[in-house]
C-alpha cells in the first residue's frame, strides 16, 4: 500500500519535473515579463509623483498616480500569460466592452473629472481667485474632482461642474497687478470743460487708489444731447478695483459741485418761435372760385 | 520728549501729517492723512519710525523712487534720495497701531501680468558719499542710499523692497534705511537692499520689551531682507 503511494508520488514529481522541463522557458518568460512589468509600474509611478506632486494637488495626482500603476501591472500580468497560449484578443474584446459600457454609464461624471484635471494643470482659475464663469460671478471657493464652487458677490455658493466650467468663458480678474475703471461723468454744456478736467484730474491725483503708471486719462469723449461727456480711465491695484470705484463715483459728484459745474440730468429745450401756425391749410375748393 | 521713543499717558506728538494724543486717562487718539482712531491702552508705548508699505493699505514691499529728473550713474556711485517713513506704536511687542505721515500714491513696476504694485515716491537725486542732510526738510523723512555695483546708465529711479528693512539713525536723530545695491545690465536694474547701513557711525534702531518702551540706540538683530527685482527694460529711458 505505501508502496503503491510512493510510486504515485514519485510518477507526480516525475510528471511535474517534465511539465517545468518542457514550459521553463515559457515561465521564465512570465516571470520576467512580471518582473519588467513590476519595475516599470514602480518607475512610472516614482516619476509621477516627482513630476505631479509640486503641480497638482494630492486628490487629483495620487488617484492618477494608482490608476497608472495598477494599469501596468494588469497590463504586465496579462502578457505574463501570453507564452501560455492565452487568447489575448478575446481579453480586449472583453475589457473593450467592459470599457464601453462603464465610460457610457459614466460619461459626464469622467468628463468632470477629466476638465477638472485639466483645470487643475492649465489654471485659468485658482482658489480666493474672482472670476466670472458663463453669468456666474463670484470668488473661487474650492476646486473639487468633479464641480468648481463658487460664492458670489451676493453671498451665494454655486455649484458649477468641471465640465462646464472648461467649455465656459472664464474671465479672471486677478491675472493681472492693475484693473481698469473707466467711466463717463457729464457736464453741463455752460460749464467751463478745463476746470472739469483739472478738478477730475485733482481728485484722482488725491487718491491713493489710482495708480501713478500707467497714468490714469480724462478727455472729452462725447458732445451728447444733455452734456460734455467726459470719460474718466484710471488703473488700480486689482484687489483695490471695487474700493476704488465706488470712492471715485461717489466723489468725483462732490469734487466737481465744490469747483461749480453742474452735472446736467436729460433735458429737452422746447422752443416755440411763434404763436401762430406754421401752416395754413385751406379748405376752400379755390382753383374752382376762380376759375368761376 | 523726543519723535522716536517712548510715549506716557499725558504725551502727544506730531510727524508731518501723523498725529497722536495719550490723554492721562489712557484715551490714545491717533490720526493720520487717512483715518483717525480711538483706543484705550495702559502704559507706555514704543513710538518707531517704519518702512512706508502698510499704510493707507498692505499691498507689499516694495518701494519705487522716482527722481525728479533723469540721471547718469555708473559703477561705484552712491546715489541719495528721501523718502517717508510710517509711525509704529508697539505696546508689548506687538503694532498695535500704524500711521502714514504723508499721503502717498502707488504705481505699478513692469508689466500687468508679471509686474508689482509699488509705493510711489518722487524724491530728488543726490550723488556723493556723504548724506545730504540737507534734503530732510521733514522729520518724517528718512535716507535711503543706493550704491551703483555694476553697470553705468541714464536712469529715472529705482524699485526695491523695505519689507522687513532695518533703520538707522545718527547722532544727531535723522533716519537711515538700509543699503540698497543697484545693478544695471542690458538695460535691466536689478536692485538688492542689503543688511548693511548706508554709512558710517549708524546704529540701528532697536526694538526692546514694552517695559521699558520703544527705544533708539544699541544693536538689535538686523534683519537681512529681500531677493533683487528684475525689472523690465522700461525703467531705461
Amino acid at each position: 500500500m505505501a508502496g503503491a503511494e510512493n510510486v504515485t508520488a514519485r510518477e507526480s514529481i516525475v510528471g511535474m519535473a517534465g511539465y517545468l522541463k518542457v514550459n521553463a522557458l515559457k515561465i521564465a518568460e512570465a516571470v520576467a515579463i512580471l518582473v519588467l512589468g513590476a519595475l516599470i509600474a514602480v518607475l512610472v509611478r516614482s516619476s509621477m509623483r516627482r513630476a505631479l506632486s509640486v503641480r497638482l494637488p494630492t486628490y487629483i495626482y495620487k488617484p492618477l498616480e494608482n490608476f497608472t500603476f495598477y494599469s501596468i501591472l494588469a497590463t504586465a500580468g496579462i502578457l505574463a500569460l501570453y507564452p501560455f497560449g492565452l487568447n489575448l484578443g478575446s481579453l480586449l474584446v472583453a475589457g473593450g466592452f467592459a470599457g464601453i459600457v462603464v465610460g457610457l454609464a459614466a460619461q459626464n461624471s469622467l468628463g468632470n473629472v477629466i476638465s477638472g484635471l485639466f483645470l487643475v494643470i492649465e489654471q485659468p482659475l485658482k482658489v480666493g481667485d474672482p472670476v466670472t464663469i458663463g453669468n456666474v460671478s463670484g470668488e473661487v471657493i474650492d476646486l473639487r474632482v468633479m464641480s468648481l464652487l463658487i460664492r458670489t458677490w451676493d453671498g451665494y455658493l454655486v455649484r458649477i461642474p468641471n465640465q462646464t466650467v472648461f467649455n465656459s468663458i472664464i474671465t479672471n480678474y486677478s491675472g493681472t497687478k492693475a484693473r481698469r475703471i473707466d467711466f463717463i461723468v457729464g457736464v453741463h454744456y455752460d460749464s467751463d470743460i478745463d476746470r472739469a478736467i483739472r478738478a477730475i484730474k485733482k481728485y484722482i491725483d488725491d487718491n491713493p487708489y489710482c495708480l501713478v503708471s500707467p497714468s490714469p486719462e480724462v478727455f472729452v469723449d462725447e458732445y451728447a444731447d444733455s452734456s460734455i461727456n467726459i470719460r474718466i480711465r484710471c488703473w488700480t491695484p486689482t484687489r483695490m478695483w471695487y474700493p476704488a470705484k465706488m470712492d471715485l463715483q461717489t466723489g468725483l459728484k462732490k469734487a466737481l459741485e465744490k469747483e461749480g459745474i453742474q452735472i446736467p440730468y436729460p433735458q429737452l429745450d422746447l422752443h416755440i418761435v411763434s404763436s401762430e401756425p406754421v401752416f395754413r391749410v385751406e379748405t376752400c375748393n379755390c382753383r374752382r372760385e376762380k376759375e368761376a | 520728549m523726543p519723535l522716536w521713543g517712548t510715549l506716557r499717558p499725558g504725551d502727544s506728538i506730531g510727524v508731518c501729517d501723523a498725529s497722536i494724543k495719550y490723554d492721562p486717562n489712557g484715551l490714545l487718539e491717533v490720526s493720520d492723512p487717512y483715518s483717525s482712531e480711538k483706543l484705550v491702552v495702559r502704559g507706555q508705548i514704543g513710538v518707531l519710525p517704519a518702512p512706508p508699505t502698510r499704510r493707507p493699505f498692505d499691498l507689499g514691499p516694495t518701494v519705487y523712487v522716482e527722481f525728479t529728473h533723469k540721471i547718469f550713474v555708473e559703477k561705484g556711485d552712491l546715489l541719495w534720495a528721501t523718502i517717508p517713513v510710517e509711525v509704529e506704536l508697539r505696546k508689548k511687542g506687538r503694532p498695535i497701531v500704524r500711521l502714514a505721515t504723508v499721503k502717498s500714491k502707488y504705481t505699478l513696476v513692469g508689466s500687468l501680468v508679471e509686474g508689482v504694485i509699488a509705493r510711489y515716491w518722487r524724491a530728488e537725486p543726490i550723488v556723493g558719499s556723504n548724506p545730504p542732510y540737507s534734503s530732510l526738510d521733514r522729520d518724517c523723512m528718512a535716507l535711503v542710499a543706493f550704491y551703483i555695483s555694476e553697470g553705468a546708465d541714464i536712469i529715472r529711479g529705482v524699485p526695491f523692497n523695505l519689507g522687513q528693512t532695518m533703520i538707522y539713525t545718527d547722532n544727531g536723530g535723522r533716519l537711515y534705511f538700509t543699503l540698497v545695491e543697484v545693478s544695471i545690465k542690458d538695460a535691466i536694474i536689478e536692485a538688492k537692499t542689503t543688511s548693511k547701513p548706508p554709512t558710517y557711525g549708524l546704529k540701528p534702531l532697536r526694538k526692546v520689551s514694552e517695559g521699558r518702551g520703544a527705544v533708539l540706540g544699541g544693536y538689535g538683530p538686523v534683519v537681512v531682507v529681500n531677493r533683487g527685482w528684475r525689472l523690465w527694460p522700461g525703467l531705461k529711458t
